[in-house]
């Protein structure tokens, strides 16, 4: 029973996030000096404010060492995660082919369409991850949007994907529709 | 009303030479509903009052044109898809138009914004004269203008232009039409737009037609 019930808990969602640009100004001030303390040189930062369920945070989008970074604060100013957009193509061989096996046994027919990977750990553990540094142990999960194929219906999908290759979270991402674009 | 009537004074003093200018309003309306998890219907009703030109000089709401198009849509892929559509023309010189359209649409997901793009042929039968065929391409760019992604309430900048290639027997012509719009994304059902609609009519032609638009579009889903 408690496997029924992690299982459902797991698969049963759909992705609702409301996100909006935030000021400078607006994000607790720990968070802010935090972070640009993290860089030598001047680096953009575009701060925004996010709700995804009742989980609210500020999360910091900016380009740095040329990767995209996405770092969240919860809203006392703590960092919580980093997360960098990675391609598909720079992964190494052996990280490709487990994140695969991953998704084919969950899909017949997918194809990746973003990958994030979520460094988790420490405070100190991720600024020396924003600063480029590499650290030892730091837990790393991925992040990664799949176009999917399910019941000969094509899904768009957000899994998290822990470092030991299993799924914890699946879910369904609310596409938006398209009509302003096509007519 | 006094913003538009100095763009119609700038754009006039700019087309006054040797090119002909119209200004006018432009309201259009799309209504969609899903026919199943495949397939979409689409109408758009749309009309034109030109109320200025550089011949008359003369600023007077007139009635030139509606239009009525249905589209049925069939889902390709996540991100594609195809239509066909027929369009009937209502227009002021009692000569009513016939279109018959194809399209196909895809977009591009990037990281702040999307790029849908269009590629669309049309076919239109006209009761007094030679048929016009038109071959035409759209790349139209949705940015969210208070984040990366659009939540409901909040604004974006919809920007687009087409390029239309067209014959009707013995002429060929060019035409592009650049769109600059403020939307509000009230809900995945409801957005409205507004803002300018600036074609260019007949390039290689001797007298290249100048239209401004003030358009107002609503896109309403059931």
């Amino acid at each position: 029973m408690p496997f029924i019930f992690i299982s459902f808990s797991i698969f049963a969602q759909t992705k609702t996030e409301f996100e909006k640009k935030v000021d400078e100004s607006k994000v607790p001030s720990i968070a802010v000096e935090g972070l640009h303390k993290c860089f030598t040189e001047d680096v953009k930062i575009k701060w925004y404010f996010q709700k995804d369920g009742k989980k609210e945070v500020y999360e910091a989008k900016f380009d740095n060492l040329d990767k995209f970074f996405s770092v969240e604060f919860d809203v006392e100013g703590d960092i919580e995660n980093v997360e960098i957009l990675v391609d598909k193509k720079d992964l190494d061989k052996l990280t490709k082919e487990r994140l695969e096996n991953t998704l084919s046994a969950e899909f017949k027919d997918f194809e990746i369409v973003k990958i994030q990977k979520e460094y988790l750990g420490d405070e100190d553990e991720l600024i020396k991850t924003i600063e480029g540094q590499i650290v030892e142990d730091i837990i790393t999960n991925f992040e990664i949007e799949v176009n999917a194929k399910i019941d000969k219906r094509r899904q768009l999908y957000e899994l998290m994907i822990n470092e030991n290759f299993e799924i914890k979270r699946k879910r369904k991402i609310k596409l938006q529709s398209t009509d302003i674009l096509d007519y | 009303m006094r913003f538009f009537l100095i763009i119609l004074f700038l754009m006039s003093s700019f087309f006054s030479q040797s090119q002909s200018f119209t200004a006018g309003f432009m309201p259009d309306i799309t209504l969609s509903y899903k026919a199943n998890e495949l397939y979409k219907i689409v109408h758009k009703l749309e009309s034109r009052y030109p109320s200025y030109d550089t011949d008359t000089e003369i600023f007077k709401v007139n009635f030139e044109r509606f239009d009525f198009q249905n589209f049925l849509e069939r889902k390709l892929g996540l991100f594609s898809s195809v239509a066909v559509g027929y369009q009937f023309r209502i227009n002021n010189i009692e000569d009513n138009e016939h279109r018959f359209i194809q399209q196909i649409t895809w977009i591009d997901n990037l990281l702040n914004f999307r790029i849908g793009h269009r590629f669309r042929t049309d076919q239109t039968f006209f009761d007094s004269s030679i048929p016009e065929f038109r071959f035409r391409y759209r790349a139209k760019i949705q940015l969210p203008l208070q984040g990366q992604e659009l939540d409901k309430g909040e604004y974006y900048l919809s920007l687009s232009d087409e390029v239309l290639l067209s014959y009707q027997s013995p002429d060929l012509g060019v035409d592009n039409r650049v769109v600059a719009k403020i939307g509000l994304y009230i809900n995945d059902k409801n957005k409205v737009e507004s803002g300018f609609d600036w074609r260019a009519e007949g390039f290689f032609l001797d007298n290249v037609e100048h239209q401004l638009w003030f358009a107002f579009s609503w896109y309403k889903s059931l």
